[in-house]
């Protein structure tokens, strides 16, 4: 008798029964690549460590002599177990050429021998790189993108009179230095290569260190005093400076975990509605003495058959769909999915196994049915509160748009559902897009610690490397007044400014620790933010970061020193500033207080402050005559200084559009299977009302309304809560990566408020209209014929 | 004056790739005032003849003229108009939107009527006088749920009287009511006959029949015959006319 009713059940309501097998499938998809994702996002850093041999901590040295310096200082380090090195040549400015054009990679090359490779380097099908063959090179991701180098691509290098045409093989994933952060430009080439530079200055040579200990601070005190160095930290630090790739992972973590809320929202509704449609046969199966869970075990058998289809069909979908999203998370990691098809099948099971028990609470309701609702088709007439919360008298409208929203208004828990998948799909979409405006945004400036100018030029194109040695500050003054000069006799007159960067240990008590230190040049310590206190006044006073503050335990009034090589220096610190270079660790220095440059580890941009205020056309305008005047890259804004500093906007920005285009589909779908249910429900007054006079376009209106004004209320939901949204969701990130007092966030209200809220509504627009249009099939003429 | 004039009406279905001719050579008419009843066994195409000549279905050949005008040649958004203004419909379910009260569905029809010119408060006016009328008024602001079943064929009446039509077309209008509500609704339909308002009803109930001025018989696609009952006056009547009605059926083969 079951297989009976099941075949009429499926031949009659073929429609219900086809929107709630396409939910499941979805509802599968979404869950099973959902928590494929999240398993494989949470533990994706560690497994990469492992398999790349991530070290405990890394350090770069440059010159022999630092590595005589590194040797002694780890000599009497016992808690060192295990300590490899890499040979590297750093390679700066215009050396790089393909077919004669140079190309810019954005920052120091480390060329590096393979043959004493530490690491597991990983290509681009993230298999492990076991061999680099002679006149071969592979090139890190970002740069080999950045450069738009591509696999075949012949890259020359002329250095010091030695020029090496190498191929590319293709792109290496590099664990410790590959993050967008770290943004180094690797290059692995074969040791017969390594050797043709054997002839250049010992100055251009480093080394990288992975030392392996079971005390990291033992091994960062033992080189507070070695020379050299250019870059040492933890692991810990390897694994943050991974943040901005994460952030993606963390986005995509936040859009799964919505998708799986959408599914079940959306299953438990359709389950519901669709077991409304059958109060009728319900009441006939009582009143002709079938028992409740004879019922009951019905309804579970038909669910359960549809269930397995649809999270077979959806098993099916949900690997590629998986593989989709992750494939926008980095192609900096390797990032595969672990037992795919377990998982996903477990996901299915699941999703089968949360359709049944749906079912099986909502069939509860058949015990409450009697023989009467077959008559009444479920309505049992007792009812305590009004449903119709409009009167027709009272309004002014078109009937149509009163009959939607009276609707609305009378079933408030079934649009609830479908404004809080839209609200969803909206929020979702305007977080991306705040964010990627945020990574883009001028504002973002002052959390790097730097201060807004009107132009930047790139330092590298300066021929300024020379600078960085001793007696070097009379160089870089030259080259400023040279600018300035420059542009004044130009019509340009701009004030002229640099930040050197030097790496120094502080030491506060018993607590030491190395941070990344700054200091003006020809600029004063006002020119910069400051969360807490004043600027430092003279050259005995700094400010620091919070970071530092809590690593030296220090705060303002407190006196932190440090040593230069030469002297000993105790700085007074006034103020607490936030920056996210090098994942929150600064100090600003006083401008007088007097450096060695050959203790500087590099410098930032050239900052411009053009002294006659041009507007943001003339400012353009300039950058073009400033490149073209000193025969170097277009000088960017602070926007882009910005965008250029995190790397990750243009991620975001995909991850946006990827969301936006997803979004897009499930408001389509759920618009075009929800409207579809009420037609499917309302048939028989579509039906009545044809029969009275109304018109198809008017029935239309009343259907299509009922999404446009919850579409309308979603957006404008979404829209207005998507700020706060943005702010707590990626406040956080922003906060791990150094902003520890949060950043202003680049709200865009034309973008905002208007252009995606539009796409969004008109996307319900159309689907809604185009499925009304099926109420076009439904004619006045069936009006008695209807149950 | 004839209100309706269906002249070699054929109503041909396509089932399953066979040809099925429910209407064949149709031809009767209906003056303005009468109430007409049609009646015949099931499958003979009552209901099909009231949908065709009411412009809720097309017509396959012949021709349907309303108040003069020929609805076949009429457009979908034409005929719709015509349904709204000139026509009332009443049918065996009591369809009606759940979500507004008794109220507003009889409301909606004049609401939506492009030919008129009252305002909310007046059609809100006129719906209470035809709910007094019908007896209905204290159901106004419930839910259609919470009202009967004769209330709310009632209210179905109200619904298709809101826009003062020409001519109401009914479809088993007591078919889903007990004798007493179908009795009392009935009394309603006599009333607004005999207030002026032609009307055309399906029924296979010889006692709603026989409250109608004039009954068809319709067999195999096509009328049989027809009983002129003449005008209803009063209950006593009613019990002579059932009988000759009933005779008269006998002889039909009913």
């Amino acid at each position: 008798m079951y297989l009976n009713i099941l075949k009429k059940d499926l031949k009659r309501k073929k429609a219900m029964n086809v929107i709630l097998l396409i939910f499941i499938i979805l509802a599968t998809m979404f869950v099973s690549s959902s928590v494929n994702n999240i398993l494989t996002i949470s533990t994706a850093l560690e497994d990469y460590f492992a398999a790349a041999g991530v070290p405990d901590y890394l350090l770069a040295t440059t010159g022999s002599a630092a590595d005589e310096s590194v040797k002694q200082a780890f000599a009497d380090v016992p808690e060192i177990t295990d300590c490899k090195t890499e040979s590297i040549i750093y390679m700066n400015g215009e050396v790089f050429f393909v077919e004669d054009e140079p190309i810019d990679f954005g920052n120091t090359a480390m060329y590096t021998n393979f043959s004493e490779a530490s690491l597991c380097y990983f290509d681009a099908d993230n298999q492990p790189i076991t061999e680099v063959k002679e006149g071969t090179v592979f090139v890190a991701v970002k740069p080999m993108k950045e450069a738009g180098l591509e696999v075949g691509d012949v890259l020359e290098i002329r250095m010091e009179g030695v020029s090496v045409s190498l191929t590319v093989a293709g792109v290496c994933k590099d664990a410790v230095l590959g993050s967008d952060l770290m943004g180094n430009v690797r290059l692995l080439v074969n040791e017969k290569d390594f050797a043709q530079f054997s002839g250049i200055p010992d100055s251009l040579f480093g080394k990288l260190w992975y030392v392996n200990t079971t005390d990291v601070a033992a091994v960062t005190d033992a080189l507070a005093d070695a020379k050299g160095i250019t870059f040492n930290g933890d692991r810990a630090m390897i694994k943050m400076a991974y943040v901005l790739d994460m952030v993606i992972a963390g986005i995509l973590l936040v859009v799964s975990i919505c998708l799986i809320l959408i599914a079940f929202v959306v299953l438990r509704f359709t389950i519901t509605f669709t077991l409304s449609e059958d109060f009728r046969e319900i009441g006939v199966m009582k009143a002709i003495g079938i028992r409740n869970t004879a019922i009951r075990s019905l309804y579970l058998v038909k669910y359960f058959f549809t269930a397995v289809i649809g999270a077979a069909i959806g098993f099916f979908g949900s690997i590629p769909f998986a593989n989709l999203l992750i494939g926008s998370v980095s192609d900096s990691i390797v990032l595969e999915h672990h037992n795919i098809v377990f998982i996903n099948l477990l996901c299915c099971i699941f999703v089968v196994l949360l359709i049944l028990f749906f079912c099986y609470t909502c069939t509860a309701q058949v015990r409450k049915l009697s023989p009467l609702d077959a008559i009444r088709s479920g309505q049992t007439g007792e009812r305590f509160s009004k449903k119709g919360i409009l009167r027709l008298g009272k309004t002014s409208g078109r009937p149509a748009f009163f009959m939607a929203l009276n609707d609305i208004l009378s079933s408030p828990k079934r649009y609830a559902t479908i404004i809080l998948t839209y609200t969803l799909c909206t929020v979702l979409v305007l977080i991306l897009c705040n964010g990627a405006n945020t990574l883009r945004s001028d504002k973002l400036i002052h959390a790097f610690g730097m201060y807004k100018s009107d132009l930047y030029l790139s330092s590298a194109d300066m021929d300024v490397l020379n600078a960085l040695s001793t007696g070097g500050e009379v160089l870089m003054q030259e080259k400023i007044d040279e600018i300035e000069k420059t542009l004044a006799e130009e019509g340009m007159p701009a004030e002229c400014t640099i930040d050197m960067a030097y790496r120094f240990n502080y030491a506060h008590g018993d607590r030491t620790f190395t941070s990344m230190t700054l200091q003006g040049v020809n600029t004063t310590t006002d020119y910069y933010s400051y969360h807490e206190g004043t600027p430092p006044q003279n050259p005995s006073e700094a400010a620091i970061t919070p970071t530092v503050s809590e690593k030296l335990d220090a705060g303002i009034g407190d006196t932190i020193t440090f040593h230069d090589g030469t002297q000993e220096h105790k700085l007074l610190v006034t103020a607490i500033y936030q920056s996210m270079n090098n994942l929150g660790e600064g100090v600003r220095l006083h401008e007088d207080l007097k450096q060695d440059y050959s203790n500087a580890i590099g410098f930032f941009q050239f900052q411009l402050n053009f002294e006659d205020h041009p507007d943001e056309a003339e400012i353009a305008e300039r950058a073009e005559r400033i490149a073209e005047l000193f025969d170097i890259d277009m000088p960017k804004t602070a926007g882009e200084v910005v965008e250029e500093t995190t790397g990750v906007a243009g991620t975001i920005s995909a991850m946006r559009t990827m969301m936006l285009v997803l979004s897009m589909i499930i408001i389509a779908m759920v618009t075009l299977l929800m409207e579809r249910s009420f037609i499917a429900k309302e048939r028989g007054e579509i039906a009545m009302l044809k029969a009275m006079g109304f018109r198809t376009g008017t029935i239309m209106s009343w259907h299509s309304l009922r999404f446009v004004i919850i579409g309308i209320l979603s957006v404008i939901i979404g829209a207005a809560a998507s700020p706060a949204l943005t702010k707590l969701c990626l406040d956080p990130i922003f906060k791990m990566l150094g902003a520890r007092f949060g950043v202003p966030f680049e709200i865009k209200p034309l973008e905002v408020f208007v252009i995606y809220p539009a796409v969004i509504l008109a996307v319900t627009i159309i689907s809604a209209l185009l499925t009304s249009l099926y109420t076009k099939t439904i004619t006045a003429a069936q009006a008695s014929g209807i149950e | 004056m004839n209100m309706l004039e269906v002249r070699d009406l054929c109503k041909t279905y396509i089932v399953n790739k066979r040809q099925n001719n429910v209407l064949k050579n149709v031809n009767f008419s209906i003056a303005e005032g009468e109430m007409v009843a049609v009646m015949g066994p099931s499958g003979s195409g009552k209901s099909t003849l009231l949908y065709t000549v009411s412009g809720m279905d097309t017509v396959t050949s012949g021709s349907v003229s309303f108040c003069g005008k020929s609805i076949g040649k009429m457009h979908e958004k034409e005929l719709a108009d015509l349904r709204l203004d000139e026509m009332g419909f009443i049918f065996q379910q009591m369809y009606m939107l759940k979500n507004l009260t008794v109220l507003d569905n009889i409301m909606l029809p004049a609401v939506q009527s492009k030919k008129s010119t009252e305002s909310r408060k007046e059609i809100t006016e006129r719906a209470h006088t035809l709910m007094r009328k019908l007896g209905i008024i204290e159901t106004a602001d419930n839910d259609i749920n919470e009202v009967s079943g004769g209330q709310l064929q009632r209210a179905c009446i109200c619904r298709s009287m809101i826009n003062r039509p020409k001519m109401i077309f009914a479809d088993e209008p007591t078919g889903a009511l007990n004798r007493t509500s179908s009795d009392e609704v009935m009394e309603e339909l006599g009333k607004l006959n005999a207030d002026g308002t032609t009307m055309m009803l399906v029924t296979h109930d010889v006692k709603v029949a026989a409250r109608c001025t004039r009954v068809l018989f319709i067999g195999d696609g096509n009328i049989k015959g027809e009983y002129n009952l003449g005008q209803y006056g009063s209950t006593s009547q009613l019990r002579e006319r059932e009988r000759a009605l009933n005779n008269w059926l006998l002889e039909m083969g009913w």
